[in-house]
């Protein structure tokens, strides 16, 4: 009915129209800083003091890139390990274990920051016998958890896919399973294990709630074992007390830009590799 | 087509007219969040608001509360998307110009305890800190707790904040730091009971816990005197503890009927009860 098809196209129409207007509201509100502030400076500088106009988000971006990359780095090798045991290993049962891997998503955020306070940081200060528990690589473990769901989805569908496609022809030349998995699915599967990356890479830098609980939140050059603040954690702690249109605010706005343009750039710079070695 | 556009324009007129409004929307300080909870939930046991005066529709009591600090109060009002903003802290003659037709109204005082755990090695010497040695541990020039005293540990001082730009460190920062920055190592806790949680949870941290969560948490935490004063209801009241704040709602405008019965409970003697069940100090 041409009904239904205007309906479809319509609604198709606010979608794309409200992803613009964020897009383009984020670019405009976040390049608004840089009119009498320098870019450089921005970037590069190590001290945010927004009340004296003294704004510089690098301990930021490296407590974000920290995290993230410690959350993908873990949160991978499990993904890949639990989505060939689900394809080769584990046959029946396959969809119970998804389900219970995607209701990971639904769990609030609030609740792993609770456990990770309680878990990670006491553990830390336990049995590592630090004086205070948050720690860079505490968020990283933490958000690896999190992040699980994203990258096994996306690696489970392209590994089962990939072995439907060769099962036949794998087994009528007589190898081995595990030369199967090694040699054929592996390789072949590695655009979806990069999707999966960067699915989980986005979604472990834009994670604020559970990280700010137990990451200190302290506005300092960040390193493995210390405390740090993300950009998403400083956004969420400093915009109530912003006044609107003011330069703190309009410094968090630049803070939440880059924050896109970091998970943007990652997502090129993986596309690009990939074109490179021409596996896609 | 027909019946699919007449139900259409019915759905958009019903949004036309003068619409009761049976939600109040809070938002504003963690401080005040769970005080405004409480007072909500004794008018909700009403069920409808009909119940309580007579000539207002059998509509139910809703009352949102939505925390982010007391900045965001200010802001919501500012902005109007809040009825009441709740701060805990003296809203600023620029902010007041900000809100159309200002109204302010005063549910009692909190005051910000220096707190440190049970188990904090400060206690083994004394329960007494100055201003100067806030100053001093606040900003990083004594690091680890045998500067403070040589006998004390060896140990990192871990001190626990609010956000920097928000309402409860704002007081601190007027009234003990004065020009001196905080360092940058501090623990920032997103909301006063995460700060209350890091205290009791960590014997090496001290950090300003609001008197009412001081209260409710007697024996975890370990509010020191400052000064020598004794952080207790009659000195902050009579200002000798004078690290303290008032416990504001804020409004714009004049309060519908509803807004009006909920401000007359919050400063009945039933809600200044709440107040002080709560550990803060009801009443002007």
């Amino acid at each position: 009915m041409k009904f239904i098809k205007w309906t479809i196209y319509f609604f198709t129409g606010i979608s794309f129209i409200i992803l613009l207007f964020i897009v383009l509201d984020t670019f405009m509100e976040g390049t608004k800083l840089f009119r009498y502030y320098s870019i450089h400076d921005f970037i590069l500088g190590e001290k945010w003091h927004p009340l004296k106009n003294i704004v510089g988000i690098l301990p930021f971006i490296l407590s974000t890139l920290y995290t993230g990359f410690i959350a993908v780095l873990i949160s991978l090798p499990i993904s890949v390990f639990v989505s060939i045991a689900l394809v080769f290993y584990v046959k029946y049962n396959n969809k119970l274990m998804m389900t219970v891997f995607r209701t990971m998503t639904g769990i609030p955020s609030v609740i792993y920051g609770l456990i990770g306070f309680a878990i990670i940081v006491q553990g830390f200060e336990k049995k590592l016998n630090m004086t205070s528990g948050e720690t860079i690589i505490g968020g990283g473990i933490l958000l690896s958890i999190m992040v699980i769901p994203y990258s096994l989805s996306a690696i489970f569908e392209t590994i089962r896919k990939l072995d439907k496609k060769y099962i036949e022809i794998s087994k009528s030349m007589g190898v081995s399973k595990e030369y199967y998995i090694c040699k054929l699915i592996l390789p072949k599967s590695i655009y979806g294990i990069i999707s999966g990356m960067i699915l989980s890479f986005g979604r472990a830098v834009g994670e604020t709630m559970a990280v700010i609980m137990l990451i200190g939140n302290s506005k300092i050059m960040p390193s493995l074992f210390s405390k740090g603040e993300t950009l998403s954690g400083l956004i969420a702690l400093e915009m109530g007390s912003a006044e609107i249109e003011s330069f703190h605010y309009y410094a968090l706005s630049s803070a939440g830009f880059f924050l896109i343009i970091i998970l943007i750039s990652i997502g090129f710079l993986f596309e690009y590799f990939l074109k490179r070695n021409q596996v896609v | 087509m027909k019946k699919i556009m007449i139900g259409l324009t019915l759905l958009l007129l019903m949004g036309c007219g003068k619409e009761f409004k049976n939600d109040i929307n809070f938002t504003g300080s963690s401080t005040l969040a769970p005080v405004i909870n409480k007072i909500g939930e004794e008018l909700s046991q009403n069920k409808t608001w009909d119940k309580i005066k007579k000539d207002l529709p059998k509509k139910n009591i809703e009352l949102n509360v939505t925390s982010g600090g007391s900045g965001l109060g200010v802001k919501s009002l500012i902005e109007g998307t809040s009825d009441f903003g709740m701060v805990s802290r003296e809203v600023s003659e620029s902010e007041k110009n900000k809100i159309k037709d200002y109204k302010e109204f005063k549910l009692g005082t909190d005051a910000l305890t220096i707190s440190v755990n049970p188990q904090s090695p400060i206690l083994s010497l004394t329960d007494d800190i100055s201003y100067e040695q806030l100053r001093n541990i606040f900003s990083g020039n004594y690091k680890y707790w045998d500067d403070l005293d040589s006998s004390l540990e060896h140990k990192e001082i871990i001190v626990v904040t609010r956000d920097l730009s928000g309402g409860a460190h704002k007081v601190f920062q007027k009234i003990v730091m004065g020009d001196e920055d905080v360092k940058d190592d501090v623990i920032q806790a997103p909301s006063m009971g995460a700060l209350t949680q890091k205290i009791i949870t960590n014997k090496y941290t001290i950090g300003y816990v609001s008197f009412g969560l001081a209260n409710q948490n007697k024996g975890k935490v370990v509010p020191l005197k400052v000064n020598g004063v004794v952080p207790t209801k009659e000195n902050i009241i009579n200002g000798s503890y004078n690290i303290s704040r008032p416990l504001l709602l804020i409004a714009s405008g004049n309060l519908s009927d509803t807004e009006t019965i909920f401000l007359n409970l919050a400063t009945s003697n039933n809600g200044l009860k709440i107040v002080e069940n709560l550990g803060f100090i009801p009443g002007k």
